[in-house]
């Protein structure tokens, strides 16, 4: 074993001079199962367990991953929806990971959430004033009139006319009403969007132009976005550093350019293999075909070892009885694997 | 491309539903064949009408609201859409189903043992009565019982589900999404089709399942010598298994081509605007497809498409409907850019020179009751008519996807 190999976790180390907005260390969102008469735990659902990462300023930094990996509940804790059962979030230098709900308060102006599904999301007893309104009435800031006007300001920033001020969400399409929720979440200037699935519930074609603005907004706020996502060729085109996520674990870490062109991982293969790609020209940025095995297993019970590999096309016998650890292998690149300790030892 | 003799032919097929604001003309003039032996994939957004028009070939529309205006639907030359015995006999004989969401097209109040014994029992036959579903449940024989679990067994393997026996005793519940569409796979196959119609069977599931079903599919397909009929609107699903693939705008087929002449190089408009959308891992175009799909209780004159259309031609457009010109490639496109009997380099170069989608303002997004403003005569004239689909048509629950 190479002493080489430093925890991946002290790499991202603390400057002082450009300090990233946000810090997630060893993060934990546990959940107890809970059975018999009494409701005693018998057992716990792993849904984050020890995802460490930071969102550098201005920058998008994208989790992807299948459904159940615990990609939405890890956004919903960082944006303290869920008190995170173990683990720091530091946001802007300050841990958040444990205040109490009124220390929140000024934390939850900087941090907003877009959700996947904007009809749901909506309130639809609500005309659209009122809803882009509400955090400014929660927060209590300005009066009805710097509030109207606010209002207008950013449906004008999303690019939806004035009229729209008076209308229901159910009188919206999808793309419109995905656009209010961006609006509402830009009401309070936050600093940090977690956009959960933003587009996944649109039509490529209104995908597009609900994604150049976000980008537009990106660049003229100086917003920085971590963007939840499974929409891998989505991310390789507006990402700058990518996160993946299988069953609560990050497996591995890269800038988007490293990831798509030399991934590390096993897993992250799988997933490049897998995406369906529309042009032949395409095929080249993909890896070969790998033939896949197995679905996501049950959370509630991982598999020991590497919770992969069940599923892992390189698999080796002690996959199922060591644990890997996130190493480096590479600038800005960590990844969980025993293949990795091996090739080094060879070396 | 060596063409057999078609298998499924389906003609000027032209449907309307009853809805609260007025009659909505949502297909109108559809084509589709599908030969013997081959994949056919209709791709197109939310609303676009890939799901009805699947619904009439398979005898499921929902009569009323729906109501099959016009239209012949031929099955090896039978003609079905006229005789309702015949549709149900070719259906029950011929045909098989894969729907998108396995948990709602699976009962949870039976195990999969149960519902594939009761598709082997009724199969082939309709109008069954209360008396032999009795004599049924009451005296079925061993022999038979084993005989089908066997089957099942024998079918679940193929699909390679693990531990079929004990499939066959669990409820849809009990099984992960990937093996419930397994389930429904089976359950398609149980009645020994010639012809399947899928639609959109990979939707919910994640990219590693999706490619399992694909080549799971695939191999079906491959083995039996089936002929397919495949709705998706995921542009990267149609390239993993069509042959053939239908655009699908506004209840109109906008182009028909091989695999690669509609990905690599469409040729209608909005098949280009299409393609273009999808994040690649070669480019990503983010301007997207200005306006909405049209009001379909008022669409458009002319080409449904030409108010959102960049290469729209005031005075054609908007006043005649494109044929479908043929090219010599045999590609066929409904658009007025081009006439028949063109190369496929003519028409490409056509193509690059005059569809041009821009980043302008969203246009997506004017407001739906007022004309926008600065557009030329032809986008502004039919802005007023633009409204979102979702809230008209009662297609649009189902065809949301993802």
């Amino acid at each position: 074993m190479s002493s080489d190999h430093t925890r991946a976790d002290e790499t991202d180390s603390i400057d002082d001079t450009d300090e990233p907005l946000l810090q997630v260390r060893d993060l934990e969102k546990y959940y107890p199962i809970t059975g018999g008469l009494l409701k005693k735990q018998i057992g716990e659902v792993k849904a984050v367990d020890g995802v460490s990462f930071d969102v550098r300023r201005g920058e998008t930094f994208a989790i992807v991953g299948e459904s159940g990996c615990g990609k939405t509940t890890l956004g919903k804790t960082i944006a303290r929806l869920h008190a995170p059962t173990g683990g720091s979030i530091r946001f802007d230098g300050r841990d958040i990971s444990a205040l109490s709900e009124r220390d929140l308060k000024p934390v939850r102006r900087e941090i907003q959430v877009v959700y996947q599904d904007p009809t749901s999301s909506l309130n639809p007893r609500k005309r659209i004033k009122d809803i882009v309104a509400e955090p400014l009435v929660v927060h209590d800031i300005g009066t009805k009139a710097e509030r109207r006007e606010r209002v207008a300001e950013l449906l004008e920033r999303v690019d939806l006319p004035e009229d729209f001020l008076y209308r229901y969400p159910n009188e919206l399409s999808g793309g419109q009403k995905q656009r209010v929720a961006i609006a509402r979440a830009l009401t309070l200037n936050p600093s940090l969007l977690v956009l959960d699935e933003p587009t996944s519930a649109l039509d490529v074609s209104v995908q597009a132009k609900v994604i150049a603005l976000l980008e537009e907004l990106q660049a003229e706020l100086d917003l920085s976005y971590l963007m939840i996502t499974h929409d891998l060729s989505l991310t390789k085109n507006i990402a700058d550093r990518i996160g993946v996520m299988y069953l609560g674990k990050l497996m591995e870490k890269a800038p988007a350019e490293t990831l798509f062109d030399a991934p590390q991982n096993p897993y992250t293969e799988q997933l490049l293999s897998a995406i369906p790609i529309v042009e032949e020209s395409e095929a080249a940025f993909k890896p070969e075909r790998i033939s896949i095995r197995g679905e996501t297993p049950d959370p509630s019970d991982p598999p020991s070892g590497c919770p992969f590999h069940p599923r892992c096309h390189r698999a080796v016998d002690d996959c199922s009885r060591v644990e890997p650890e996130l190493v480096d292998v590479g600038t800005d690149h960590v990844s969980r694997c025993l293949l990795h300790d091996e090739d080094e030892s060879e070396m | 491309m060596s063409r057999t003799d078609p298998i499924l032919e389906l003609r000027d097929l032209e449907v309307h539903f009853d809805t609260f604001d007025g009659r909505a003309r949502v297909i109108n003039d559809v084509d589709i064949t599908v030969d013997e032996g081959e994949t056919v994939a209709i791709v197109g957004e939310s609303g676009c009408g890939k799901s009805v028009t699947a619904e009439t070939i398979m005898g499921m529309l929902p009569q009323p609201p729906g109501e099959i205006v016009d239209g012949e639907l031929y099955y090896k030359g039978e003609e079905l859409l006229g005789d309702q015995t015949a549709h149900e006999r070719v259906k029950s004989e011929s045909m098989g189903m894969i729907f998108q969401d396995p948990m709602t097209s699976l009962s949870p109040v039976f195990t999969v043992g149960e519902m594939m014994r009761d598709v082997l029992t009724y199969q082939g036959k309709t109008n069954v009565g209360w008396l032999e579903i009795v004599r049924n449940v009451l005296g079925r024989r061993d022999a038979d019982e084993a005989e089908m679990r066997d089957r099942s067994v024998e079918l679940l393997d193929q699909l390679q589900i693990p531990d079929p026996e004990g499939v066959l005793d669990r409820y849809p519940i009990e099984l992960s999404g990937g093996m419930r569409q397994r389930v429904l796979i089976a359950m398609a196959m149980l009645g020994e089709p010639e012809f399947l119609i899928a639609d959109e069977p990979t939707t919910a599931l994640d990219v590693t399942v999706q490619d399992q079903i694909l080549d799971l599919l695939t191999e079906q397909i491959e083995r039996e010598n089936l002929s397919m009929l495949y709705i998706t609107h995921n542009l990267g699903v149609a390239r993993r298994i069509a042959d053939r693939i239908y655009v699908m705008y506004a209840g109109e087929i906008a182009e028909v081509g091989t695999r690669d002449e509609i990905l690599d190089e469409p040729l209608h408009p909005y098949s280009r605007g299409l393609v273009d959308s999808v994040p690649k891992l070669t480019e990503f175009d983010r301007d997207g497809i200005e306006g909405l799909l049209p009001d379909y209780t008022d669409p458009p004159s002319g080409c449904r498409f030409h108010p959102r259309c960049p290469a729209a031609m005031s005075g054609t457009c908007d006043v005649e409907r494109p044929p479908r010109y043929e090219l010599s490639s045999g590609q066929e496109v409904a658009c007025h850019l081009y006439e028949d009997g063109l190369s496929r380099a003519e028409a490409a170069e056509i193509a690059a020179e005059e569809i041009e989608f821009d980043s302008g303002a969203a246009f997506e997004d004017r407001p739906t009751s007022e004309p926008a403003q600065d557009r030329s005569s032809v986008k502004g004239e039919s802005a007023g008519t633009t409204a979102s689909i979702d809230a008209q048509t009662p297609r649009s629950a189902e065809d949301t996807d993802e």
